[in-house]
């Protein structure tokens, strides 16, 4: 039996004598949407690239729905992609511009179907504009339906909302959810954005300097990250460095003793990292057991709850996130005491300076 | 009261070198305009003398060089030289497209190191004065045994003019986005159909623009033509030349008009062309 979806096995790359892709791994479940997510420069667009067949991988394989599509010219591989500038062409209608891959259907054919995907992206009355004329977001969906006209066995994006406003970007992020429910295209996005990436994606795969950090669902990488790298870059992490003392006990720099209702993977003795959410630290004004010490800088509203910032007394920032429940803010300058849940602490290895 | 005084010639003195500012802007920039215009309209206006030599001020106005011009008896010779200019013209002009927007495009896509190094040696020609090109070229011509003729022309004028159709297409196909090409191949289509669909659509204002400026340096030129021409085979420029020495014919004004007229009218379409497809 063959595999379904998209699978990405070992793949490497370098450019220019230097290494960009270091054995990449994942899938992509048939009629799901994976976000590839990472800083610029992690390599995310290059393997978007090598599943496009823009370049081909120095090492590794790739195979849609068991086809090897390792060695497959691009212009074989059907697949649809969405560039980052959406690469309109300019010089084409709107309709032209979506029934550029369809050059070798019947002329009746070819005409319904680029009906049928103006339809479904909403620009019937845009058909015979020409794309320099349209909105930002009106030229993302002539993208995708120009990507999704040939019919293909899976729709690449690269940053597809990266030249957009912010204010419309989640409207059109809903749209894509809407679109590729209805199609049901197993769908591949990169993006630096975390945000969109879990507005979209069922899946995440991080990726950090070539390598695939973790893959999971947006849930199971915020709450279990798997590395020091996805705890920071998913969400907000306060870095705490600390010795482990016993199996469950560890002291940070600042004498703070935290204990753990659960066994730490490392020897006493061995060099941590923990980190702690913002919404995971409770504020108290008094000193108490297992809390941390902090000069309180500033606080800033946000809708019910309260951002606080803080200066631990060796000089690391500190966030917290609480709720605004009446009690009175303290000073600039006041010492605090941030008490996280020891259920949601998460331990990492020391990074090697 | 010398405070007084003082006060508004303050304020008068940044007045004062503005109105200099501005004066010597506007007065400079009438001036180069005038050098630059004032010939061609003297020219034309010339064409519409109504006397027997050419002069001016014209004593009157009639189209009477015009109609001499167009007279297929009196003006043979010049519209045979005409006929032979345009022809080599748009030759050279077909010959540079087929070598340059291929030359360009490919280039843009180069890496940078060898542009750098091939750039400057497809520009000479533009710097080197066409004199020194047009007799090297006649000596290695007549070392390969081929002597001055219709073909040496074409060779010639493509090589001295190629330059100004590369530089506008390079231009343009540096400028296109990559990913542009990309997409039209990912859409299944072959590197044929990327090309004619995709990248030449993209060019085309250049290699338009390239086509003007080449078509006219061609109708133009003097020492290439002269170096590498048949000897029997007159040309436009060259039969001017002749007429002037001659007698001060009012026809040569007449197609001074012409060819005036018709840079225009090119010029304005060329404009309208690309200004469309810029945006």
């Amino acid at each position: 039996m063959t595999e379904t979806g998209l699978w990405i096995s070992d793949v490497n790359h370098s450019y220019e004598g230097k290494q960009v892709l270091h054995g990449v791994n994942f899938n992509v479940p048939a009629g799901k949407v994976v976000a590839l997510l990472g800083p610029s420069g992690c390599g995310k667009s290059t393997i978007l690239r090598a599943i496009a067949g823009l370049i081909v991988p120095d090492q590794g394989r790739i195979t849609l729905d068991g086809r090897d599509l390792t060695r497959v010219a691009v212009r074989d591989r059907k697949l649809g992609m969405v560039f980052q500038n959406f690469a309109l062409f300019s010089h084409m209608t709107v309709a032209e511009n979506i029934a550029y891959g369809l050059a070798g259907l019947p002329k009746a054919e070819r005409v319904a179907r680029v009906e049928r995907l103006l339809d479904l992206v909403r620009l019937r009355p845009f058909a015979a504009r020409f794309p320099p004329r349209l909105s930002g977001g009106q030229q993302q969906r002539v993208a995708v339906a120009r990507a999704l006209a040939t019919d293909p066995a899976a729709l690449l994006m690269d940053e597809p909302f990266g030249a957009l406003d912010r204010a419309l970007r989640s409207e059109l992020q809903a749209e894509l959810v809407r679109m590729q429910e209805d199609v049901g295209i197993t769908t591949v996005m990169v993006t630096h954005d975390q945000e969109e990436a879990q507005a979209v994606a069922e899946q995440l795969v991080v990726m950090n300097e070539g390598r695939v950090e973790q893959v999971g669902s947006p849930e199971e990488i915020y709450d279990n990250p798997a590395s020091l790298f996805v705890n920071g870059f998913i969400g907000h992490a306060n870095r705490i460095p600390a010795t482990v003392t016993g199996p469950s006990r560890l002291k940070a720099r600042d004498e703070t003793e935290l204990g753990f209702n659960r066994a730490l993977n490392f020897r006493p003795g061995s060099e941590i990292v923990v980190t702690c959410r913002p919404e995971d630290l409770a504020l108290s004004t008094r000193p108490e057991q297992g809390a941390f010490a902090a000069r309180f800088d500033r606080a800033v509203m946000m809708g019910p709850l309260l951002n606080i910032e803080a200066t631990l007394p060796e000089g690391s920032q500190f966030k917290a996130q609480v709720p605004r429940d009446g009690t009175a803010r303290p000073d600039r300058g006041q010492t605090i005491w941030l008490r996280p849940n020891p259920a949601r602490l998460q331990v990492f290895p020391a990074p090697q300076a | 009261m010398a405070d007084t005084a003082l006060i508004p010639a303050e304020r008068a003195r940044p007045d004062l070198g503005a109105i200099l500012y501005w004066g010597f802007v506007w007065g400079a920039g009438i001036l180069v305009l005038i050098y630059l215009i004032g010939p061609i309209l003297l020219a034309l206006l010339m064409s519409f003398n109504s006397g027997t030599t050419l002069a001016f001020p014209p004593k009157g106005l009639s189209l009477r060089w015009y109609a001499a011009l167009l007279d297929p008896v009196q003006s043979e010779p010049i519209h045979t030289a005409a006929k032979n200019s345009f022809e080599i013209a748009l030759c050279v002009v077909v010959m540079v497209t087929l070598i340059t927007a291929p030359a360009a495009w490919a280039l843009a896509r180069a890496p940078r190191k060898m542009v750098n190094a091939v750039e400057p040696i497809l520009l000479a020609p533009l710097v080197l004065p066409s004199l020194v090109y047009a007799l090297a070229a006649l000596l290695a011509l007549s070392l390969l045994g081929l002597g001055p003729s219709f073909i040496a022309v074409l060779i010639g004028h493509s090589a001295v003019f190629a330059p100004l159709m590369f530089r506008t297409v390079l231009g343009l196909a540096q400028r296109m986005n990559p990913a542009l090409e990309e997409a039209s191949a990912t859409l299944g289509a072959s590197r044929a159909r990327t090309f004619l669909r995709v990248s030449l659509p993209g060019i085309a204002p250049g290699i338009l623009a390239g086509a003007f400026f080449v078509f006219m340096q061609s109708l133009d030129n003097v020492s290439v033509t002269l170096f590498l021409g048949e000897p029997g085979r007159t040309m436009l420029p060259l039969r001017l030349f002749a007429m002037l020495e001659e007698s001060l014919d009012g026809r040569v004004a007449a197609v001074s008009g012409l060819l005036i007229l018709a840079a225009a009218l090119l010029m304005f379409t060329l404009r309208r062309f690309t200004g469309r497809a810029a945006r």
